[in-house]
């Protein structure tokens, strides 16, 4: 059949088009060519009524694209269900889904992961920059950074098999015949016939991916991560649970998800892709932002004249610091730091890392202008405030729809990111102000004292939003919980304490404005390591 | 239990089995009953030509033969193919073999996992006999003839002595 495909009895309307004929490659000497006289849209099928969870895939694949140790393209996870003898092994090979849209392609900023016409998502590794922004995005923890190259990699259903007219290594080894690839625009595919009148099940359809892996016969307590128990103690079942900085386990630590008796007796190694060094980014970004805002907001209210040494000097001065470091450790965080600078010339506009990168550079450019002001011994014009202001403000709030792109961290959805990222370059620029202000000359002190207190108090009242507001999925209420009780408590409550001992210090000078400032960065990091706490696979 | 419709799929795989036999090849039909070979046709096994997973995207092109072996991990005794890079002679992975008459070309996960004996650091390099008591653990290297004649030589020593077992 050619062209496009109709649901249901539609089907027989679809318009004999003809397809675009994929040629099969012209390998020297080698090649099977394919008798597909249309484009293929490549799919597969997972029969968990045939798995046996024998692995066979795993090591087929590691072997087929030489994947190393502790990382794996695919892998089979298993959940006990049941009380003896009434139980059973469930197993579901778990991988890429092959998405209709993509939220890693969206991601990324090269387009080193990229969607090809036969429906393969596949990517490139030698323009990936090693951003982890497509980990952060797949909302089924497909996708890891190769240790020996550094670049981020999955399952791209062997599509230098498939350009070979061979099925893929898993298909070609599984004992069962329980992995099935095949075209799905072919109704007389087996995968077709699979997909169009069996039940097939999708993991995690509420995040609108549109997943062209189907699974047959799969139980619930597999496909929602979040449906078995996690075992207490150092093992599953019968393998070694992982512990460690950024490891993630799988299974629910305390309510799970299923009234049946479900508890996770293997899964591998999850890590979560963005460590310490983008919690603090968030925090350097708030401070180079609010560095220009405050002492632009205090001329705005006719606080300090436009000679001030807060407007003239501190603001391009902290403010170009903050963005330096701010890009520093976003390239350290980089598995390619040489390459960062494919985000110029190569940008995938769709992603927020590129914008991002686009807003932080004309922000800078901004600050230039600003301090050249400064050095030509003129006070910089507040004009040039109707591009920095909406720059700065772009520059803190850029991250919530960066984080917002990362789809599978549902915590990092909340409406009230945007908003929360607005206060918290306020509180940290009048921090920094405020320091300056009692070094100098103490012109607006009161005023600073103030913006501090309130920008703390509306911190702290955001906060209490995001903790105690309805969280619209478990795995956003289980990454509040992680956050408040789990691993990263410590680091949110001594936030919590250190912005409200900042509210009652602000009135005795620049320590309250410190203290609150140093609180802000722990509950960054509470909140950025905890919305990456929830296993997804 | 739907149906696959069956004389499709046997029109597209002979179509596809008639391109590869154009040429002069075994088509091995896989599980998915597509357009798609499981394994290449024997008759190119000498020579065979494959796409480098590692350049993927670009399209790196490496020789190797196939040559037949056995698993040795357990004592079903599959049957593999190694794939020899001819430049190197390094064996590049395992897969099964679609000839062989007990595995048909089908492995658990210990076939391709082959893979990490053939160059295992503790692996056994040489024929070694034992050279304390039993259980003592002390061997002494000896050579391919050597060995082979010593189990040969006590073998038919067994068979002249009717010891059967």
């Amino acid at each position: 059949m050619n062209g496009p495909r109709f649901p249901g009895v539609l089907g027989q309307l679809g318009a004999q088009q003809p397809g675009v004929r994929q040629n099969p490659i012209t390998l020297s000497g080698g090649g099977l060519g394919t008798a597909n006289g249309h484009q293929p849209k490549w799919v597969k099928v997972l029969d968990k009524d045939r798995c046996i969870g024998c692995h066979a895939c795993t090591t087929a694949c590691k072997s087929e694209n030489d994947v190393p140790l502790e990382v794996t393209r695919t892998f089979v996870k298993y959940v006990d269900v049941g009380y003896w003898p009434q139980v059973r092994r469930a197993f579901q090979v778990t991988r890429c889904n092959q998405c209709e849209d993509a939220p890693c392609v969206a991601a990324c900023p090269t387009s080193a992961m990229f969607k090809r016409p036969d429906g393969i998502v596949d990517f490139d590794k030698s323009i990936c920059i090693g951003c982890k922004a497509c980990i952060a995005a797949c909302p089924y923890d497909a996708i890891f950074i190769n240790p020996d190259d550094h670049s981020a990699e999955k399952c791209n259903f062997c599509a230098h098999r498939l350009e070979m007219g061979l099925e893929p290594a898993c298909v070609v080894v599984c004992p069962t015949e329980a992995v099935l690839v095949g075209d799905i625009n072919d109704p007389t595919s087996k995968v077709a016939s699979i997909v169009d009148r069996d039940p097939v099940a999708v993991r995690r359809p509420e995040k609108m991916t549109g997943p062209t892996v189907f699974y047959k016969g799969a139980t619930q307590a597999t496909l929602d991560p979040l449906a078995a128990r996690r075992p207490s103690g150092d093992t599953y079942m019968w393998s070694e649970k992982h512990s460690g900085r950024g490891l993630v386990n799988s299974g629910h630590p305390e309510r799970y998800n299923s009234s049946a008796a479900a508890v996770v007796s293997y899964d591998i190694n999850h890590t979560a892709p963005w460590d310490w060094r983008v919690s603090l980014y968030t925090w350097t970004k708030g401070v180079a932002a609010g560095a220009y805002l405050i002492p632009l907001l205090l001329i705005l209210v006719g606080a300090i004249e436009t000679s001030s040494q807060l407007w003239r000097w501190v603001a391009p001065l902290t403010g170009m610091a903050g963005l330096a470091a701010t890009g520093g450790l976003l390239i350290w965080d980089l598995e390619h730091p040489q390459r960062f600078y494919m985000i110029f010339t190569r940008p995938q506009w769709r992603s927020w890392l590129v914008r991002g990168g686009v807003i932080i550079t004309g922000y800078g450019a901004v600050l230039s202008i600003h301090l050249l002001f400064s050095l030509l011994d003129a006070a910089p014009t507040p004009a040039l405030a109707v591009v920095g202001a909406p720059l700065a403000v772009l520059t803190a709030v850029y991250t919530a729809y960066l984080f917002a792109q990362s789809t599978a961290r549902d915590l990092w959805q909340s409406s009230l990111l945007a908003p929360h990222l607005v206060v918290q370059p306020l509180l940290l620029g009048a921090s920094v102000a405020l320091l300056f202000d009692v070094l100098g000359d103490g012109e607006a002190t009161g005023a600073l004292q103030l913006i501090v207190a309130l920008a703390a108090i509306v911190h702290l009242l955001t906060t209490w939003g995001e903790v105690t507001l309805a969280h619209h999925t478990e795995h956003a209420r289980l990454a509040a919980w992680e956050m408040v009780r789990g691993s990263y408590a410590w680091f949110f409550w001594v936030g919590a304490a250190l912005v409200g001992l900042g509210v009652g210090a602000a009135g005795v000078g620049p320590l309250g404005g410190l203290l609150a400032a140093a609180g802000l960065l722990a509950y960054e990091h509470a909140y950025v390591q905890a919305g990456q706490a929830v296993p997804l696979a | 239990m739907d149906q696959p419709d069956l004389p499709a799929i046997a029109r597209r795989l002979s179509a596809a089995r008639s391109e590869v036999e154009a040429r002069g090849g075994t088509f091995y039909q896989g599980p998915s009953r597509v357009n798609l070979a499981s394994f290449p046709p024997k008759e190119r096994w000498d020579d065979w030509v494959e796409l480098e997973s590692k350049a993927w995207p670009e399209r790196l092109e490496k020789r190797y033969m196939l040559v037949p072996t056995t698993c040795f991990n357990c004592e079903s005794a599959c049957g593999l193919l190694a794939y020899v890079d001819k430049d190197t002679l390094q064996v590049r992975k395992f897969e099964g073999n679609p000839e062989h008459p007990g595995s048909r070309g089908r492995n658990c996960a210990k076939g391709p996992a082959t893979l990490n004996q053939i160059t295992d650091p503790d692996r056994i390099l040489h024929p070694l006999k034992r050279a304390g008591a039993r259980g003592e653990g002390r061997w002494e290297q000896v050579s391919w003839d050597e060995a082979l004649d010593d189990i040969a030589a006590r073998l038919r020593k067994a068979i002249g002595e009717q010891r059967h077992n």
